[in-house]
């Protein structure tokens, strides 16, 4: 028998993992798409707050006018306060924006790890109805949900739970396939965990970075098609302070006003960006090295 | 380890290699120096983190980016290979030549491997498609690939790994080397296919007078192949000579402790001993004798002074050890 | 194994009978495994040797029950698996994988990973859980710190000791091991072989060991099956199939093994060719076209595992019988 002292055999102390919070704090995409997007979120948290106007309220004897004292930036088409659409605008947007992603990201992860984890004729037909889906221009499809469900947020919250459910369950089933031929997947199926177990605490959680990354572009894909579908008049309904049709109500007056439309849009940009370095950051931080 | 015999074909100094781990740059390659004649083999033994397959890409000039090339000097049969890897490249077209483990890797998975061999009489060469062709065939056939003109029209996945690994040899004799660097060349082949692809390197070795070394982890295989070997740990040389001799009697406690942990098929149902502790990180070599926290010799110079790989007393020249108390293993 | 641990683990007889594992690729159908029958007695080890495409990791698979045979039964004293195993099936045999680097989750600490399995099979909670858990990195010499570690903080050799614990913590009978060195270096195979014999004999567990490393099945297992193309093609003791090897493909192993002292096979002929593709089986026996002993009735009957005479193990070969010079194994 063998003589070796098993105890005396132990190596190195394991290395220390830095936490995620350290990580995060060390990406510095993440800290400054958090920090922009951050303060965008403050201010339409504070909407009422900040605002030095309520965002509907009309100056009919003040309209089109330029930066002043009393409108720091100057007033649309309806006398009404620029810089307190802005923030309420802001207000909206992100709010649909974030609000729009909750199914689709939800029932397209369900769906695409179902489709990954079990493969076979359920992967066919689910995958057969995400083709079909995909096949449809995005915006067409949108556009047309939204014309049979009615203009307003609610139309946009059906036309995007019905037409970006799809990327998601891709992006999943793919890296569900991946992880699904892991050796600790096979091991948890041999320690006899439930299907349930396994996809919650093995598959989901090495799987879910993707579609949470990917989600961060996606608020800024609602966001664009909120603003899109204000510029066409479909989106958000006057009175309420959106980007879209604030870009889209003052294009009439670019040669006189162009902040109208230029500060909205410059806002979406910027929004954008602030999204676009978390997912970035995100992507770095959640990879399990 | 400084004068160099007359048929040395391969002659290496004092390389060292730094790697850069998040700010900083350690020394991964530290001052190897080893000489190679025509027709033999030398073996670079190691573990991970032993420096030996990093050695071999700094030779070709095919380190990864975070390395770095500190210092050292190679010569192939006396001439020195310049620094900067334009030059090296351009001057060790049809000097020295490297397969790698994965042979599938190696290969261009859309081009038959006919066209993959041919490509380099063609353009290193200038010789016409027709002759390169049928150099091609003719490597094919030296590498002891069975119906070679057919094969040459296969594909990559058409062919087994003992094959594709033949193949790649093939490409590196296109270039007519004197010097074949092979890094862990059958670590992911079957046995049996090891063995012949082993026993085609010997024959190439002592047919074309080729010089080779050869990385592997695998003690056995070295000595299988290579006449020579040289142990590293860590980066450093701590033993060399002949593999015979240095199988047989090691002087050096890290080779001793590597033939006690490995099982034997010849061996006599001796259990394999661990080396205690573990391999140290990069980030936190230990001082003077790195192997020293590890080492049943080990004293309190040991923590302190770096040994130097110096000669062994009345052995052959190359017989070398940086191990202070040598004397204490060599047994009556 | 000590009598006391034999006194509680009487049990764990595996009997693979006539399994067969087929495959259909492209239209082609692939048996990957061909009518394997074997037996594991309780406490003993089996090494499983063959190179690739010899369907060794598939009938391991079947044997952990992560693959469902096409034909034949699996059986644990004399009581069969079902075809989807239960939890309980399930426990009696477990798996430590190859690729020490892919075998553990990422995301879960090391009690996370282990409290679940406890927990899921009913065998510790709370404080009972973390004692067990303990106990278990104490079984595979690792520290307690490390149990609230991830993963990625560990070595190779570390993490293939965490994939033993973990296999060992639902109290297996069997303990099926797929090349567990390959992917470590050499000082440290020497532990985690050395951990392997210590368990066996400390906690009486039958092992299933699928080695290309003929050396280290040679030191740590019993009994010996050689397959080929899915098939066994030789099985007896340690000593039998070692030093007195029946089937010329086992003396081509023997003899291909590399040794530190001596020359590898200096008095048997090579081998030709390449282990073939189990797509294009040659007729009779499979070994056929690379055989040095083959001669007609090779390429026309297949040969059947049976005793041999003059040793007490099988080898389908038709000339079992005879004693092969040269490869004897000291």
């Amino acid at each position: 028998m063998t003589s070796v002292d098993i105890t005396a055999a132990i190596d190195a102390a394991p290395v220390p993992t830095p936490t995620f919070w350290r990580r995060a704090r060390a990406s510095r995409s993440l800290m400054i798409g958090v920090a922009i997007v951050g303060l965008i979120v403050l201010a339409a948290i504070l909407a009422p707050v900040i605002s030095p106007y309520p965002p509907d309220q009309q100056d009919l004897y003040h309209i089109l006018g330029g930066i002043s004292s009393k409108h720091l930036l100057g007033t649309d088409d309806l006398g009404r306060d620029e810089l307190s659409r802005l923030i309420y605008g802001a207000r909206t947007d992100i709010l649909v924006g974030v609000l729009a992603i909750v199914f689709p990201f939800c029932f397209g992860t369900m769906m695409g790890t179902i489709a990954g984890y079990y493969g076979g004729r359920i992967d066919s037909v689910i995958m057969r109805v995400v083709d079909v889906v995909i096949a449809f221009p995005f915006y067409v499809l949108v556009i047309a949900l939204v014309f049979v469900v009615g203009p307003g947020i609610r139309g946009i919250f059906v036309a995007f739970a019905v037409a970006d459910w799809v990327v998601y369950a891709r992006a999943i089933r793919s890296a569900t396939l991946v992880v699904r031929e892991s050796n600790y997947v096979a091991a948890a199926q041999a320690g006899g965990l439930s299907d349930a177990r396994i996809l919650r605490r093995h598959v989901l959680p090495n799987t879910i970075a993707q579609a949470i990354v990917y989600a961060m572009s996606d608020i800024v894909l609602v966001i664009v098609a909120v603003v899109t579908l204000g510029y066409l008049g479909l989106g958000v309904q006057p009175p309420t302070a959106d980007w879209g049709s604030m870009i889209s109500a003052g294009q009439d007056y670019l040669t006189t006003n162009w902040m109208l439309s230029t500060l909205p849009g410059i806002a979406v940009v910027i929004t954008g960006l602030g999204l676009s370095l978390i997912g970035d950051g995100l992507a770095d931080v959640l990879r399990p090295e | 380890m400084s004068a160099v015999a007359v048929d040395t074909v391969l002659s290496v100094r004092d390389v060292t290699v730094s790697v850069l781990r998040g700010d900083v740059r350690h020394t991964a390659v530290d001052a190897v120096s080893f000489d190679v004649p025509a027709g033999r083999a030398l073996g670079l033994v190691g573990e991970s983190g032993s420096g030996k397959s990093l050695t071999l890409r700094a030779l070709m000039s095919l380190l990864p980016p975070a390395a770095r090339l500190e210092a050292g000097s190679v010569h192939l049969a006396g001439d020195e290979l310049p620094r900067g890897v334009k030059q090296v490249r351009r001057a060790l077209r049809g000097r020295m030549a490297m397969i790698f483990q994965d042979p599938l890797s190696a290969l261009d998975p859309v081009q038959a491997v006919g066209n993959q061999i041919a490509e380099v009489p063609r353009r290193v060469h200038g010789r016409s498609r027709r002759q390169s062709w049928e150099r091609a065939v003719e490597l094919l056939r030296l590498v002891g690939i069975p119906d070679a003109p057919r094969r040459a029209h296969a594909y990559p996945h058409e062919l087994s790994g003992g094959m594709r690994q033949r193949v790649v040899i093939a490409i590196a004799l296109a270039t007519e080397p004197s010097v074949l660097l092979c890094d862990e060349p059958t670590t992911a082949l079957d046995v049996t296919v090891q063995a012949q692809v082993l026993e085609l390197l010997d024959d190439l070795r002592s047919r074309l007078q080729l010089a080779i070394v050869f990385v592997s982890h695998d003690l056995a295989v070295i000595r299988q192949l290579c006449e020579d070997v040289c142990v590293m740990y860590t980066g450093r040389l701590v033993e060399t000579g002949r593999t015979i001799e240095v199988l047989e009697r090691p002087l050096h406690p890290y080779t001793l402790g590597l033939l006690d942990a490995i099982i034997d098929l010849d061996d006599p149902v001796g259990a394999p001993q661990p080396i205690p502790g573990a391999l140290p990180e990069l980030e936190r070599l230990p001082g003077g004798c790195t192997f020293h926290p590890r080492c049943f010799l080990a004293t309190e110079e040991c923590t302190t002074t770096v040994p130097e790989l110096s000669p062994a007393r009345g052995a052959a020249p190359d017989r070398a050890s940086a191990c202070i108390h040598r004397d204490r293993l060599i047994s009556p | 194994m000590s009598a006391v641990a034999r006194a509680l683990a009487p049990t764990g007889l595996l009997e693979v009978e006539d399994v067969t594992v087929a495959f259909s690729a492209h239209g082609a159908r692939l048996v990957a495994v061909d009518s394997v029958s074997l037996s594991l007695p309780p406490g003993d080890a089996l090494g499983l040797v063959g190179e690739s495409g010899c369907g060794k990791t598939t009938l391991a698979r079947c044997i952990t029950g992560l693959l469902t045979p096409d034909t034949g039964r699996i059986t644990l004293d004399g009581t069969e698996f079902s075809r989807r195993r239960t939890r309980a099936e399930h426990r009696a045999v477990q798996i430590v994988f190859q690729d020490p680097y892919s075998s553990l989750n990422p995301r879960l600490t090391i009690r996370s990973m282990l409290a679940e399995l406890l927990s899921v099979h009913a065998l510790a909670r709370g404080s009972a859980a973390e004692e067990r858990c303990r106990e278990l990195m104490a079984l595979v010499g690792l520290p307690a710190s490390a149990l609230d570690a991830y993963p990625v903080a560990f070595s190779g050799g570390q993490r293939q000791r965490l994939a033993i614990a973990r296999a060992l913590a639902v109290e297996p009978r069997i303990l099926v091991v797929d090349e567990p060195t390959s992917a470590l270096d050499v000082s440290v195979q020497a532990t985690i072989l050395s951990l392997f014999e210590n368990l066996r004999s400390r906690l009486g567990i039958g092992v299933l060991m699928i080695s290309h490393n003929l050396a280290a099945v040679r030191h740590l297992c019993d009994r010996v099956a050689v397959m080929y193309l899915g098939r066994i093609v030789e099985i007896g003791s340690r000593e039998e199939v070692f030093g007195d090897a029946r089937h010329p493909y086992t003396q081509a192993l023997l003899a291909a093994a590399p040794r530190i002292r001596g020359e590898a096979g200096v008095d048997l002929p090579h081998l030709r060719g390449e282990p073939p593709s189990a797509t294009d089986r040659p007729s009779g026996c499979p070994f056929h076209p690379r055989c040095p002993r083959a001669e007609d009735i090779c390429a026309v009957e297949l040969p059947e595992l049976e005793p041999a005479v003059g040793t007490g193990g099988l080898a389908a070969c038709h000339f079992r019988d005879e004693r092969r010079v040269g490869v004897r194994v000291p």
